[in-house]
């Protein structure tokens, strides 16, 4: 049905003029903002990325093809091979990290506020504040409170007796990639959290209570009826990390560390790389086509991960009906 | 005069075919009601006529003008959902009055129509509620009061009553009934409850994979369908079947049963007999047509369904007295009533013969 | 989920004293990690408030009567532009949200109302973009923004979160539109609206708890990133809350009041939003994991 009226013969008296169906100019008005917007400056961009990732730039500014040339240089060349596979190799640690202490920590948690404990509603709302704020701030945050300069957290270890323990991790190379990953997994786990609570939630009541029938102790209907049913969402979790990790962090270890992922390049990773790869830095100058090489290894790297979930996890993960 | 006039409309979604070509007339004030099994084309048909689904070919005419590309605020009629369908932010008065506001009908036209139907239906002392304020039958009325409000020439229903319970069912099916005195307005009324069909209909349309199988008044689908699918969905308890032939003499035999005085038209082959469960009589065992074994007896207070077994796949259910006293284990004689048999050939065409029920006009 | 009340046994008491246990270990981890997790923020806004004796004399203390201060705020306010980078988010934030829900809405509806051709390939195209961040596609961004003439504009950066909270705005929507019922369209249709009408004036009303829903998503990552803001917008009149911050914080490294001020000022109003839609958050958040 439209709007647009037609002469049509009136064979019945009719105060107006009838309108007719069958116009579906409607679908394509609603349709093209988004599709637009959306392909301008999403799809295309990646495409184009793609596509320069092929080219050579020359010092006249013109382009040349180069196959996979860039590729290779990425790959093989001494000077880049080195940061490439660094920064690959940490994104994974840091993907490691948020999956052994972020997932189960939120799990843990969103368990605990599912057995609806007092206070639950202002746990759950104040677990969730580090995720509101922005990753510069928290970045800023966490440096100031690990500075040995303002010593706060040597303070506090030392009232408890560990003040042994303390070290400017942020500065070693040996443990700022750590230190890092754990700032990120203070600042995010409220969504594993407040995901796997949502899916626990869906459960319904008579099904544990046919478990309590049944004779399941607490723990026992955790680990026998509950888990299994909230796998798919741990799915979902952990691909939501894995394309968080490459995304995501670059904030955290830019505000953070800069963007040299120092020290000595032990908190570099894809983000960086490739932030510094395209507007240069100190020394290195900017390279448009070695910039959308890394963004498109980034972007095969990332859909490697989302292939083997999809293929490999997803379909596994049966979605019990619910 | 014909209100409404279907000609070979036919409706594909996609590849699959949904409606098969149907060919309708229906006469201005009459109650015209679409039976059929689940997904057999019933909504689809009513959403062709009101507009809210294109036509694949044919046509469709109300008054005398074909409305094939007429949009469906256009075509004088007006449509009552299943779901209610109300506009959940606005009131009772809002929902009732919001097509003519639309349409930019005057302000004291647009209430005195709306108090109008408020007050045929009982609604004057809702029209402040919200949809969500009020109980599934008052829902169900305020839709049927905005259907009124546009004064159509054609009321559309699609299945309005199966959300509601069974004792609001009863009322409101009376209700609509009045109503369709009162106002004497065409109706067009999809169900798959037969009771419905029945007690409302001038006539009903019985559908089957988009193909009309027969249309008829309520008493001629019921005493002469035209084939086993109609003879099998309008009654209830459904009607027996059994396998037949026919012997030398154009008699007619069940299996299993004496010789019946049936005389049907020579040459046509009869396969199958149908006999309504309560158009059979109980007997002694051995007695009568047929003898079998009571498998369960259904006891309803002022009748009792029996259940017997004739060796056949399916019991054979006898609708009997409610002071009849054979328990289950028991053996019954049953005496079938030639008027009230039907005889069907191997294409499950109905047979007419000379004993068949003559239509109380 | 409701604990139901055992029949009182002979086990009872004893199965009493371990629930008790049980919930207080219950409430101690909870509420240890609320600590972990709020202690940063309270440390950092409590310091804000001292001078910088107090600052690094006694970090752990309130603010008193001799180290309360505001120079901080003094500094930041004074040499910042922070009220410009507040406006500056807000219209981004704002602006991407709107356009986010309406377009998202309005291509969400048309994908599952209407049955044409290219249906489910426009859906899956939609959403294609919930698996790959827009943020590879920043080389080739960046250079369609000098050739649009918007480096430097907040329009940039609104055009690439609209570009960037699409997909999952489609995706929710679409998938809840799909539940809504056919009748109430339809009831329009027969009363006479037009598509567009019946879009703004019967579904948009049907979803509005969706909407919210999908606000929420869309919002945090637009109001706190720092990447695209870097990159096609970092000029003076144009920084975002959370550049100008950053930057400032960069300037500012040894004056630690000054610091802590412009964090402070960077997170209180967050958290005073925070605290007043909380509620309606947190209900949008797990709906929407429900759904998705
Ligand atoms: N939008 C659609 N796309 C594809 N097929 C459809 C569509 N709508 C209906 N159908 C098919 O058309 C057939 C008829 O559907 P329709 O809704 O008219 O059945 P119905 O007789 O009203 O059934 P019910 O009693 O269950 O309401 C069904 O087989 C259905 O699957
Ligand atoms: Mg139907």
């Amino acid at each position: 049905m439209t709007d647009v009226i037609t002469d049509t013969v009136e064979r019945r008296p009719t105060p107006r003029r009838k309108r007719r169906l069958g116009g579906r100019t409607h679908i394509v008005v609603f349709l093209a903002p988004a599709v637009l917007i959306y392909t301008v400056f999403s799809i295309y961009p990646l495409i184009e990325s793609l596509r320069l990732s092929l080219f050579d730039g020359l010092d006249d500014g013109s382009a040349v093809w180069t196959g996979l040339g860039n590729y290779t240089t990425l790959l093989s060349d001494p000077n880049w091979a080195v940061r490439f596979w660094n920064a690959l190799w940490n994104n994974l640690i840091l993907f490691f990290i948020h999956m052994v202490v972020q997932n189960p920590l939120g799990l843990l948690l969103a368990a605990l506020l599912s057995l609806a404990p007092r206070f639950a509603g202002a746990y759950r709302t104040l677990i969730f504040v580090p995720t509101l704020l922005s990753v510069v701030i928290v970045g800023f945050v966490w440096e100031l409170i690990l500075s040995p300069l303002w010593g706060v957290a040597q303070t506090m270890l030392g009232a408890v007796g560990l003040g042994w323990l303390y070290a400017p991790w942020l500065g070693l190379e040996s443990s700022a990639l750590t230190a890092v990953s754990l700032i990120s997994v203070w600042q995010y786990v409220g969504i594993p959290m407040m995901l796997i609570y949502a899916a626990l939630l869906s459960i319904p009541d008579e099904l544990l209570d046919a478990a309590r029938v049944d004779g399941l102790s607490g723990v026992a209907i955790f680990w026998k009826v509950k888990l299994p049913l909230i796998l798919p969402t741990l799915g979902i979790v952990a691909i939501l990390t894995y394309i968080g990790n490459f995304t995501a962090s670059f904030d955290l270890i830019y505000s953070i560390q800069g963007v040299l992922g120092p020290p000595d390049y032990s908190t570099d990773i894809m983000g960086t790389l490739m932030f510094r790869t395209f507007f240069g830095q100190q020394t290195q100058i900017g390279d448009i086509h070695m910039g959308a090489t890394v963004a498109s290894m980034m972007f095969f790297i990332i859909l490697i991960g989302v292939t083997i979930y999809l293929v490999g996890v997803q379909r596994r993960l049966t979605r019990y009906e619910m | 005069m014909s209100q409404l006039v279907l000609r070979k409309v036919r409706k594909s979604f996609g590849r699959i075919d949904v409606i098969h070509g149907v060919d309708l007339e229906v006469r201005d004030g009459e109650f015209v009601v679409f039976v059929g099994p689940s997904g057999c084309g019933k909504s689809t048909l009513l959403r062709m006529i009101a507009g809210l689904e294109p036509i694949s070919g044919g046509e469709i005419a109300i008054g005398d003008e074909v409305v094939n590309d007429i949009a469906p605020a256009d075509r004088g009629i007006a449509m009552v959902f299943q779901s209610y369908a109300l506009y959940p932010h606005k009131d009772v008065y809002g929902n009732m009055a919001f097509a003519l506001r639309h349409a930019g009908e005057d302000k004291a036209v647009i209430d005195k129509r709306v108090r109008h139907a408020a007050d045929i239906l009982g609604l004057e002392p809702l029209l402040k509620r919200k949809p969500k304020e009020l109980s599934g039958g008052q829902r169900q009325r305020v839709a049927i009061g905005r259907a009124i409000v546009r004064d159509p020439e054609i009321f559309l229903f699609d299945e309005p009553l199966s959300n509601l319970d069974a004792a609001l069912r009863v009322q409101m099916r009376v209700e609509i009934l009045r109503l369709h005195k009162r106002l004497k307005t065409t109706m067009i009324y999809v169900t798959h409850d037969q009771v419905e069909a029945m007690t409302l209909a001038d006539r009903i349309v019985v559908l089957r994979d988009g193909r009309i199988e027969q249309v008829g008044t309520p008493l001629e689908l019921y005493h002469h369908p035209e084939n086993r699918f109609v003879a099998g969905f309008i009654g209830s308890p459904r009607m027996n079947f059994l396998p037949a032939a026919r012997d030398g003499q154009g008699h007619v035999t069940a299996a299993g049963s004496r010789p019946l005085d049936l005389p049907v038209e020579p040459g046509s082959d009869v396969v199958e007999l149908g006999i309504r469960p309560e158009h059979v009589g109980l007997c002694a065992a051995g007695e009568g047509h047929l003898t079998g074994e009571v498998l369960v007896a259904e006891r309803l207070g002022g009748e009792t369904f029996l259940h017997v077994d004739l060796g056949e796949p399916e019991p054979f259910v006898v609708r009997a007295d409610g002071s009849v006293t054979q328990q289950s284990g028991e053996s019954v004689g049953l005496r079938l009533r030639p008027e009230s048999l039907h005889v069907f050939d191997g294409e499950g065409r109905a047979h007419p013969h000379r004993e068949r029920h003559a239509l109380i006009a | 989920m409701t604990q139901t009340a055992p029949p009182e046994t002979r086990r009872s008491r004893r199965g009493r004293s371990r629930r008790t246990g049980a919930a207080a270990g219950v409430h101690l981890v909870l509420a240890g990690y609320t600590l972990i997790a709020l202690f940063p923020v309270v440390l950092v806004v409590m310091n804000s408030f001292k001078n910088r004796r107090g600052i690094f004399g006694d970090p752990l203390g309130l603010p008193d009567a001799r180290s309360f201060s505001l120079e901080g705020y003094a500094t930041v306010l004074g040499e910042g532009n922070f009220a410009l980078y507040y406006g500056n988010s807000l219209i981004v934030t704002v602006a991407s949200l709107f356009l986010i829900l309406l377009l998202g809405a309005m291509a969400a509806h048309a994908l599952a109302e209407y049955r044409f051709r290219l249906n489910t390939l426009l859906g899956i195209y939609m959403i294609l973009g919930i698996m790959v961040p827009i943020r590879l596609g920043t080389v080739a961004i960046l250079q369609l923004m000098v050739d649009l003439d918007l480096v430097n504009t907040l329009l940039s950066l609104i055009l690439v979160y609209t570009a960037q909270g699409l997909p999952i705005a489609v995706f929710i929507l679409s998938e809840f539109m799909r539940t809504l019922s056919r009748d109430i369209k339809d009831c329009a249709r027969v009363d006479g609206l037009s598509e567009y009408r019946i879009f703004f004036e019967v579904v948009l009303p049907l979803i509005r708890p969706v909407l919210a829903t999908v606000a929420v998503f869309s919002m945090i990552p637009i109001w706190n990133d720092l990447w695209f803001p870097l990159i096609l917008a970092s000029s003076d009149a144009t920084k975002t809350v959370t550049l100008g911050v950053q930057q400032f914080i960069g300037q500012y490294t040894v004056n630690w009041s000054a610091v802590l001020a412009s964090l402070s000022i960077a997170i209180l109003p967050v958290l005073a939003l925070y605290a007043i839609f909380s509620r309606q958050l947190i209900a949008g958040i797990t709906s929407g994991a429900v759904k998705g």
